[in-house]
Parts: C-alpha cells; structure tokens; sequence
C-alpha cells in the first residue's frame, strides 16, 4: 500500500472518530479511538499482507480456466473497445449475416469453367459448387471433352468464417466436427469473389481443391484463443477421423495475449483486493500484462502467432492436442522455432541434432527468402529477431515498440506516431537533424522515411506486400541469389541492381560485389519479373502500385513493359499484382482484366488492354538508360524473351 | 424544552443554513464547469477512455447539491420540528454536514486519476459519508417519531 493511500484512509478514520467522540463522555471516547485504530491498523495490515501474498504467486500458478471477452468488459470497457475494432477479433466468427461480407444474394462465380453460386435464406448462407475432392484434370479451354456440366455439385452450408480485413474464407462442417475451407474466397479489398487458386500464391492449376485445408488441423491454432484440438476416431470403419475443436473463444481474444482469466475475475470480485493491488503499484499477477514482462517473453505472446513454431511433442498431450502456451509463459517450452523450411521439415521428424545446425533456406522455401529474412507475414517475430536492432530481446526494442493490441489504427495496430520516423527515433534520435545528409534524399520525401530503406516491402501475403520486419541496412548482396528483392529497387523499378551498387558505393562506400550480367545493367524490376522464381516476382509486381514507386521510377513505361510480362506469368497472385500496378497508373485503360480467367478470355482481354495502353505509353530510351525499351518507346521484345528464357520457376507455394 | 437545546437547535439550523446554500453554491458551479467541459469538447472529460471520471464527477455534482438541499431543509426544520437531545442532535447535525462534505468530495477525488477498472481511492470517502449520512437521517427520524408521542 502507498503511503498516499494509507494516510488517506487514516484522514477518513480520525475524521470519523473525531466526530463520533465528540458527543460522548471521555471513557467512552478514549474506548471509541482506540479500538478505531486498533481496526485502522488491522486493515492496514491485512491489506498489506494480501498484497505480499498476491505478488508472490507466479504467473504459471495461475488457474488455466478461461472467461470470454465478455467477462472483461465489465471492468475493462475502454480496452475492450479498443481491441473490438481490430481484426484479431474477427479473425474467425461464426457465419451470420452481421459477420458475413462475401456476396450471398444469389451471386455466381465461375473458375475453371466450373460456376459457383452464393446463395442465403435468412441467416443462413450457401455455396453451391464442385463436389469435395473433385478435381478438374482437364483446363476447361482445352477442346478434349471436358464438360463443366457434369461435373459433380453439391451444395454446402456456410457454417464459420476466416478473416475480415484483406480476404474472408468460408467454411464447412461435415458430421465429423470436420470444417472444410471452401474453394471460393471474398477477396474484400476488391470486393470480388476469387477462387482460393488465386487468392494463394502458387502457380496455375487445374486442380479446383487444391487449397482445400481441414481448418481443425493447422488454422484453428492461430486464429483463435485457447484451443483443444480434440481429434476422435473414425465413428464409423471407413469413416475419416473427426474432431470435437474447442476455442475458449472464436478469433484472437483478451486470453490470447493477457491468459486465462477465470482466476483474475474470482479474486478481483473483492474491491478491497483491487484497491489494495493497485496501491502496491506491482501489477496483478493473476492476470498477464505483457507491458510488465521482460522484452523476450512479451514477444513471445506475439511469436506465439506471428512466428514460425514446430510444436515439441513433449510438452502436447497427445490426446486432446490442447496449446499447452499461456501467454507470459516460456514459448519454447512448448514449441520451436525454425528459421527455413528444410529446419522445420527436421524438426517435425524430431531430428533436433540435424535442425541446430540451421539448415539454410531452400531456393523454394515458402516462408524465408535464401539470406534467412521472412518472406510471409505471421513470420514477423523471426524479422525482428534477425535485426541487429533486437539484441537477441536484451535490448528496448519489442513489438510493443511499435505495436498495440489496442491502438486507434486497426489495419496495422501501430501506437500513434509509429507510422513516422518517430518510430525510429525513439532509439537513433541523432537522425533526426541530418536525414537528408544520411538518406541522400530530400528530408521529406519517401526516400528519407526509415521504413523505405529498413524495413522495405520484401513480405508477401493475401494478394499484397508487407514491410519486411528485419530491420535491416540494405546491401546489395543480400539481394544476390537469394530472391530478395532490394530495398532501392523496389522504389527504383526502373533502374538496375548494378545502378544501386554504384550509388550505395558512392554515398556509403559499401565495396562492390559480384553481380550476374543481367543484374549490371538491365532494370532489377524487369530482371526480376522475367527470371525469378514466384516469391520475387509477386514481391516486385506488388510495388508497380507503390506511389512512391511511381513517382520515383516514372509511370509512363509499366503500360508498355507489364503487359508483355502479364502475358507471360504463371502465378495468378502475381498476374492480379501486376494489373493492380496497371490499374493503378491507368485506370479503367488496364480494365477488363481477370487473372483468373481461362487462359483464352485472358489473352483476348489482355490484347485489348495492350493496345489501348500502347497509344499512351511511349516511354522515352533516353530517361529510362536500363530498360530494355526500343528507340521508338516500345519493348525490346527480344531483350524479354532473352531474359524469360532464363527463368528459374520451381512451383514454389507460400505459406500464408 | 431547555433554553440550551433552544440555542443549540437556532445554532445549528443557522449553520446548515450556511453549509446548505454554500453547498448549493459549490456545486451549481460545479454543474455549470461539467457543462463547459461538455461544451468545450474537454478530452480530459469526455474520451471514451475517461468514462469513469465522467461518472465520478457528475454522481459528486449530483450527490452535492442534494445534500446541500437537505441541509437547507434541515435548517429549515429544525428550530421547531423533532423532539431532539443535545447529543443526538449534535451527532445528526455533524453527520450531516460531514457526509455533504465526504460523499462529494470522494466521489470527486475517485474521477481524479481513475484507473481503467475502478475510481481513484478518494472514493473511499464515499462510503465513509454514507455511514455518517446514514446515521443523521436514522437520528432524525428517530426524532420525527418521538416528537408524534
């Protein structure tokens, strides 16, 4: 108890006291004042020892039972608030007509020649499409007897949802206690439906359940709170294994990052218990605040979800497949973290021995690019972990530096201020009077915010790019072989990877380092999009609709360049990316486009766009020395082809 | 009844006069800053995260000027109304003054520095005022039923 506290309540006593004796004889008041201060001292120490008892009982001794977000918002209203407008919390809800965003008011779909209908009646919600499993082995454009009307269809009942903010994914229950994604997504940010072949990035397929996922299996664990995988046995000989999944509650709730809270709500129900925990001024430790722990186990809340974990068989019971993680708790006592692919692939084999000496990531690897930076979101803890900034956790920096559960911004849940340099300078205040000096870039210009250097969009996910969160100087070879794409070069689209290197050199005196031919003097964007595996190319193509891209490299050459590499692409994330970059220059002249269409409407529509943009884009050689750009203006057709011959395009599938 | 208990009741009721229309005094003003704060948008006030200090501050408004009025009520009754004794009078007449004084005040003090779950402990003397409170009135009707015998 404070000082201020005690002497507070002894006022309110005395005055109490005073007023009483006053009207009573002496031997009756004299009684009256000492047994007032004999209660006054009692209390104080009661009070006292309760809070020396409380502060002593370790967070993990906490009750596991949990409470819903609507427990906490009796005592917690303005946090509750703050976190009811972030999409944690809507990360899976129940399928219902407040929650549901998609088009159900009998909208149809078609993809693979195969059409979807979304239908509702009340509040319930249909797709009607191809049945389970059924997979399409034949491109509908192909004239081989493929007849979209025979394919098996059934309809399925929407019974949960995943996501609210970029894309919404539908699903399905069976008898089982099985939810199914559904093949058709609402991609929100477009207010379209798209095929989940599309909404993932991977190459074309004819397969139309190729992103079919159980979400009891792998989604449950991260986008809920508390969750009991339950998985039964088949009821039935044949049948397929079933499970009873419980969640403490649907989407990322207070428990998620505070822990079980059944515990805090039973003892804090006493009010003297409150007051006298507030006045010892040393948090409740019935509860978790991830404010008061230290860096490396606050961060692990978040790592939690937004890191790349290998369960340890160990710590899980086998049976009920429950998270044994509470936050506050040591992470790594139940999982392990993997820093590519292959170490991940060890881990699950329990071969530890081979995993520790970090096996580096594979040229296709689905979450790290070949120098160990994330190349997805929900990677986000290993980036800050690789920054030199980080200091293993022993330093100031954590998420909380920058981030809040509870900030006024939803999309990224940065605290005020965090969008600017302030961010930065929290730490590299000496920054503040010489950015133009450091940057070489106009002090208000993209080119002089941190973020565009260090923390560049090098991240992939849900049809757009992220910042990278390894903060990072950016050298030029860690860009050389590993598929990431430079941080200049992602501003620059226009000039080369040896352009960068001369620059770095000149303004930093980095050493030049070997690049291949291509590199030296034809513009990385171009390289990039030609010859790099998907990953790099839906990285760059995200950045053609970058404003700050496109007031650096010019927006007059991407309507002659990109049409000939949409033409050209593989992946249809990455076609999407690239006319969103056209869209974004040029409007309704890049429209109708559909990268999900069948590779004849696509052709048809993109020789459309094509022509229309050639009458306005005749980019200038002269202004733009590494494109490949014929005197005239127009592509140097023969330079594209050089460089789509050397393309290195393993079926690489990130793991959003 | 004694001349004592006569100067003691002229006495007390000339103080709860005073207390009562200086109370009322107070806490109009109060009533009319709570107002200006609504008025001036007042972030301190208003915010969505500063609802409990809001409630504080208008329940110590509130619970001010109603006892302002019942000690303006008081004085007004007491110089012929109730069969009182100088005791009893005297620890109604404290009480009542101390609980206009210690309810507002605590409700007060608790919207000053809130935390998010519960007022500031200056509310504390919120339920020390309503004991008192409770006392004087418990007094008072004990007076008002031996005045009918």
């Amino acid at each position: 108890m404070t000082a201020g506290t005690w002497l507070l309540l002894l006022a309110v006593a005395l005055l109490v006291l005073w007023q009483l004796t006053r009207a009573l004889p002496p031997a009756r008041a004299v009684g009256c004042w000492l047994a007032g201060l004999g209660a006054v001292v009692a209390g104080t120490l009661l009070l006292e020892s309760r809070a020396r008892e409380d502060a002593a009982r370790r967070p993990d001794a906490v009750d596991v039972e949990s409470v819903s977000s609507d427990t906490c918002v009796k005592c917690h209203e303005s946090h509750h608030a703050s976190w009811h407008r972030t999409y944690h919390r809507t990360m899976t809800r129940e399928a219902t007509q407040e929650t549901v965003k998609g088009d159900f008011n009998d909208a149809t779909y078609t993809y693979l020649g195969v059409p979807t209908r979304l239908t509702r009646e009340g509040d319930r919600f249909f797709m009607e499409t191809a049945d389970f499993m059924w997979k399409s082995r034949t491109p509908p454009d192909r004239p081989d007897g493929f007849d979209p009307a025979r394919v098996p269809r059934r309809r399925f009942p929407v019974a949960r949802l995943v996501g609210s903010h970029w894309f919404q994914e539908y699903m399905t229950r069976d008898d089982q206690g099985r939810y199914f994604r559904l093949p058709v997504s609402y991609h929100i940010v477009e207010k379209r439906w798209v095929h989940t072949n599309g909404a993932f990035l991977g190459p074309d397929t004819t397969d139309f359940w190729d992103k079919s996922t159980i979400w009891n299996e792998t989604c449950v664990f991260c986008h809920n709170t508390r969750v009991t995988k339950a998985p039964q046995p088949p009821s039935r000989r044949g049948a397929p294994p079933g499970y009873r999944t419980e969640v403490a509650e649907l989407g990322i709730s207070c428990e998620a990052c505070h822990g079980p809270g059944a515990e805090h709500v039973r003892v804090n129900s006493n009010p003297a218990r409150r007051y006298a925990t507030r006045a010892a001024g040393a948090g409740d430790p019935t509860i978790v605040n991830p404010r008061r722990l230290p860096v490396e186990a606050a961060d692990q809340i978040c790592a939690h979800c937004h890191g790349a974990l290998v369960p340890r068989p160990e710590a899980w019971d086998r049976r009920t497949v429950a998270d044994p993680y509470l936050a506050g708790q040591n992470l790594l006592g139940s999982y392990s973290f993997f820093w590519s692919e292959a170490e991940q692939a060890l881990l699950a084999r329990g071969r530890r021995d081979e995993a520790g000496k970090r096996p580096p990531p594979a040229p296709d690897d689905g979450r790290f690019w070949g120098d160990g930076t994330p190349l997805t979101t929900a990677v986000e803890y290993q980036g800050m972990a690789l920054s030199a900034c980080y200091e293993n956790g022993k330093g100031r920096l954590s998420c909380l530096t920058c981030h809040s559960g509870h900030a006024d911004d939803p999309n990224f849940m940065l605290k005020p201020n965090t969008q600017t340099n302030e961010a930065c300078y929290q730490c590299h205040e000496g920054y503040r009077g010489r950015l133009a000096e450091h940057t070489h870039h106009a002090a208000d210009s993209p080119g002089s915010l941190c973020y565009n250097c260090h923390m560049p969009y090098q991240v992939y996910s849900l049809l757009t790019t992220h910042r990278s969160h390894r903060i990072q100087i950016p050298r030029v070879r860690d860009s050389v072989g590993t598929g990431k794409p430079h941080a200049c070069n992602l501003c620059h689209l226009d000039r080369s990877l040896g352009w960068t290197q001369e620059q770095l050199g000149k303004w930093y005196g980095t050493p030049p380092g070997p690049l291949p031919d291509e590199d030296r003097g034809t513009a990385s964007s171009v390289v990039q999009l030609c010859r790099d595996d998907g990953r790099t190319r839906a990285v760059v193509a995200g950045a053609f609709s970058w404003p700050a891209a496109q007031q650096a490299s010019g927006r007059d050459w991407p309507g002659a360049v990109l049409p000939h590499l949409l033409g050209r692409e593989t992946y249809p994330a990455v076609r999407y990316l690239l006319h969103r970059g056209l869209r974004s220059l040029h409007g309704d002249d890049a429209n109708p486009y559909d990268h999900l269409a069948a590779p004849i409407r696509r052709a048809e529509s993109l020789k459309a766009v094509r022509d229309r943009l050639a009458a306005c884009c005749r980019p200038a050689p002269a202004r733009y020395p590494d494109l490949p750009l014929t005197p005239a203006g127009g592509v140097d057709e023969a330079a594209l082809e050089n460089l789509l011959k050397r393309r290195r395009d393993p079926d690489v599938s990130i793991h959003e | 009844m004694s001349d004592d208990l006569t100067t003691l009741r002229a006495r007390l009721a000339r103080r709860h006069h005073l207390v009562g229309w200086l109370g009322l005094l107070i806490f109009l003003t109060l009533g009319a800053t709570l107002e200006a704060l609504h008025g001036f948008k007042a972030g301190f006030y208003l915010d969505s995260d500063r609802k409990l200090r809001r409630e504080m501050w208008t329940l110590a408004h509130a619970h001010g000027t109603l006892l302002a009025l019942v000690n303006v009520a008081f004085a007004a009754g007491l110089p012929s109304l109730g069969r009182w004794t100088t005791s009893r009078l005297r620890v109604a007449s404290f009480f009542l003054i101390d609980a206009a004084v210690l309810m507002p005040l605590g409700f007060f003090l608790g919207g000053v520095g809130p935390g998010e779950t519960d007022p500031s402990a200056g509310v504390l003397l919120v339920p020390a005022g309503a004991l008192l409170l409770f006392v004087a009135v418990g007094l008072t009707v004990e007076s008002a039923l031996r005045s009918r015998e």
